[in-house]
């Protein structure tokens, strides 16, 4: 285990200050993926219900708060019957509109009116099986809201052509974490809608930047050589490449930039109960996880994919601290939707998880 | 108080005799520090506060993963976390636990490496041979009307935009029906085939062969074809597209290739993705033109024209390309992942193709 007191810690820790832990490796990744990817290729995918949850097992178990683990309780069958489920309607949505457009119109339309609904379940589901000192999480977001969410917030959004995505962006955030808890503790999310439009701005001023960068250091050289006006197939190939550097760019430079901002704010603007987070992720660690993943598992055809994700995940972590003035040791269980076996029943029939 | 300072599996915590371990009852997310210990076939929880006794029947055991403590749940409520480093064998086969196969297959160095060998193996073969094979299985059961829905489809989408009217006269079009009519086809599954015309500025000397059977000839490769043999060796290639149901293989091989790329490396990359998948559809659809080739070969043959017609055909078209771009100044992407084999070798297999047929008689 690892120890959380450095030799050159500077301050000494608030004893109120708790640091999330993770003690998981690329290596023991690398064997559970092999195993999962043989055995969901000799299944025909069946098992990848089974892979799924035991890769949510470890990278779970792998998380430590004042010493305890967070546990994943999924049940593969619930996630095989969503995946099925999940499959079954992408091919229904792409065969409806070769076969017949009115039935693909319905078809489309029943999706949309469904899709609030799965949202909420799919939640529902991963937080009812998530856990941290055997108290269970849960998530209550109504249908409604979930739609108002999605609909009446990403019309906007069209509408107004993007100018509004921030503010969708921050009620799908607020409609996630004001109904999520911890047993019977409720998370609260209390980020001003001015700070999010801030990180939105700025990086759209960067990828706007980068862009214009770029047009003109393509508008240089393109005039510059006359011996691409005579090889106009080079020309395609030169122009192709930079819309792959810019591409490149974009997720090496800008993706960081956005990801380790949002998330300060995210959850530097979280509480639950009493306990307030503090996330201090800097773009530059962001920058160096995501670029160096990236290279990696390209060169290696991907089978550094275990490494980098294990990166990703310790990175999260690692800038991720808890402040408990009140301990963590009070927090009570809500057993109000586990009572009795038909409760367990009925919540495992109906739940399911559709994210893949 | 923060229990980090000491160990939370301190070995001075000894009172109780058993494993020591932490206790959570499910009701509060309180640590416990217990011992743990089976006795007359239940399971006995000791600590401050705690005491609890539960059948074996109840237990279940957490795969052993390296950097997670182990965990001993119950079935009402409530687990037992275990140190890492505690030696809980004997604890477990008190319980009767027994690692899942895939633990055993995950716990050795050995066994991960020989998964590794048999993924790679699989995932060869089934590019290989299983998507193919599968392909050819499923295109073979489609139903006549969708080949033909598709075929109408497709072809709705070109007209007007890719492909134009004929420019031919109604004389040459029914001349050369007449002669393709006249071609022989080896017996089994002999194709329904019906030929149409189109011109295209775009895509030059070529010919098509559609789901449904339609094969189409743009003006160009009419125009430029130098014997009546060259185009019926251009219809035999396309016949072989028909009959092996070429058309609907591809459409189904390249899916199940794009979708699974975009599963395996779509996280890191989805241009990653969809490049890679497009290298690796490319073998399939060269695969494709050789067998037509062969089939063009067969059909030759036995219509008593040398295979070669194919070999000078196809060496026109490449010629009659080659003028088109240069003049067009311009070269598509696409043909650095060539989905054609090279000319060369087509014709390279069409004569040792003939010479086989010539030591046969």
């Amino acid at each position: 285990m690892q120890v959380q007191k450095q030799a050159g810690d500077p301050a000494p820790q608030r004893p109120d200050r708790y640091k999330l832990e993770f003690t998981g490796s690329g290596r023991e990744y690398f064997r559970i993926w092999i195993v999962n990817l043989l055995l969901s290729i000799i299944t025909l995918g069946i098992y990848s219900a089974w892979a799924k949850v035991r890769t949510n097992q470890y990278f779970y178990r792998c998380v430590k708060l004042d010493n305890s683990g967070f546990d994943y309780h999924g049940s593969p069958l619930a996630i095989l019957k969503g995946r099925i489920i999940a499959v079954a309607m992408i091919a229904a949505l792409n065969i409806a509109p070769q076969v017949h457009l009115g039935l693909y119109l319905v078809l489309l339309v029943m999706f949309l009116i469904m899709l609030p609904w799965l949202v909420t379940r799919s939640l529902a589901f991963r937080m009812h099986n998530s856990s941290w000192r055997s108290i269970r999480f849960r998530f209550r977001g109504s249908v409604g809201e979930a739609a108002t969410c999605f609909y009446a917030y990403g019309l906007l959004t069209m509408i107004t052509l993007g100018v509004a995505y921030p503010l969708q962006f921050w009620k799908i955030q607020k409609f996630t974490f004001d109904n999520t808890s911890f047993g019977k503790t409720g998370f609260s999310f209390k980020s001003t809608l001015t700070d999010v439009y801030k990180i939105f701005a700025l990086t759209f001023l960067f990828v706007l930047i980068l862009v214009i960068g770029f047009m003109i250091v393509m508008g240089i050289t393109a005039t510059g050589a006359e011996s691409l006006k005579q090889d106009k197939g080079q020309a395609g190939i030169i122009a192709m490449a930079y819309v792959m550097v810019m591409y490149a760019g974009i997720i090496i430079v800008i993706y960081p930039f956005f990801k380790a901002k949002i998330t300060n704010l995210i959850w530097n603007n979280v509480a639950l109960g009493g306990v307030s987070f503090t996330s201090t992720i800097t773009v530059r660690k962001y920058f160096t996880v995501i670029a160096g993943n990236l290279v990696l598992t390209i060169l290696t055809l991907g089978l550094y994919w275990p490494w980098a994700l294990v990166k990703i995940i310790r990175m999260r972590m690692d800038y991720l601290e808890l402040t408990a003035p009140a301990g963590l040791d009070t927090f009570a269980a809500d057993l109000s939707e586990d009572v009795g076996a038909a409760g367990e029943e009925i919540t495992s029939a109906f739940d399911f998880d559709i994210s893949f | 108080m923060r229990s980090t300072l000491t160990s939370p599996f301190s070995s001075a915590y000894k009172r109780f005799p058993g494993v020591s371990c932490r206790y959570y009852d499910g009701q509060t997310s309180k640590a416990n520090r217990a011992t743990i210990l089976i006795k007359a076939g239940s399971c006995v929880i000791k600590g401050d506060g705690v005491s609890r006794e539960i059948p074996l029947s109840e237990l279940t055991v957490s795969e052993p993963f390296a950097g997670t403590a182990r965990m001993i749940k119950f079935k009402t409520g409530g687990f037992c976390e275990l140190d890492e480093t505690a030696d809980i064998a004997p604890l477990l086969s008190q319980i009767g636990y027994r690692e899942p196969l895939v633990a055993r297959i995950q716990g050795r160095w050995e066994r991960i490496a020989l998964s590794f060998v048999l993924l790679l193996g699989l995932v060869a073969a089934g590019y290989r041979w299983g998507l193919p094979l599968a392909a050819k299985i499923v295109a073979d059961r489609i139903p006549r009307p969708v080949l033909t829905y598709i075929s109408a489809k497709s072809l709705e989408a070109l007209d007007g935009k890719w492909l134009f009217p004929t420019k031919l006269s109604e004389k040459k079009k029914r001349g050369l029906i007449n002669t393709f009519k006249k071609i022989k086809l080896p017996g089994e599954n002999r194709p329904q085939i019906r030929v149409e015309f189109r011109s295209s500025e775009l895509l030059g000397a070529n010919a098509f062969a559609l789901p449904d059977g339609t094969i189409l000839f743009l003006d160009r490769l009419v125009k430029i074809a130098g014997t009546r043999k060259e185009l019926i060796a251009i219809y035999a290639h396309e016949a072989g597209h028909v009959s092996h149901r070429h058309s609907i293989r591809q459409i189904i091989q390249n899916s199940a290739v794009a979708a699974l790329m975009a599963a395996y490396i779509g996280d890191v990359s989805a241009i990653v993705g969809a490049v890679s998948g497009w290298i690796l559809e490319s073998k399939y659809s060269r695969d494709f033109e050789r067998t037509a080739d062969r089939y063009a070969a067969t059909v030759l043959e036995m219509n008593r024209i040398s295979p070669l017609a194919l070999g000078t055909a196809l060496e026109r078209i490449e010629t009659d390309h080659n003028r088109l771009r240069e003049k067009q100044q311009e070269q598509a992407f696409a043909d650095y992942i060539s989905t054609h084999p090279s000319t060369e070798e087509r014709i390279r297999e069409l004569k040792a193709f003939t010479r086989a047929g010539l030591r046969r008689k």
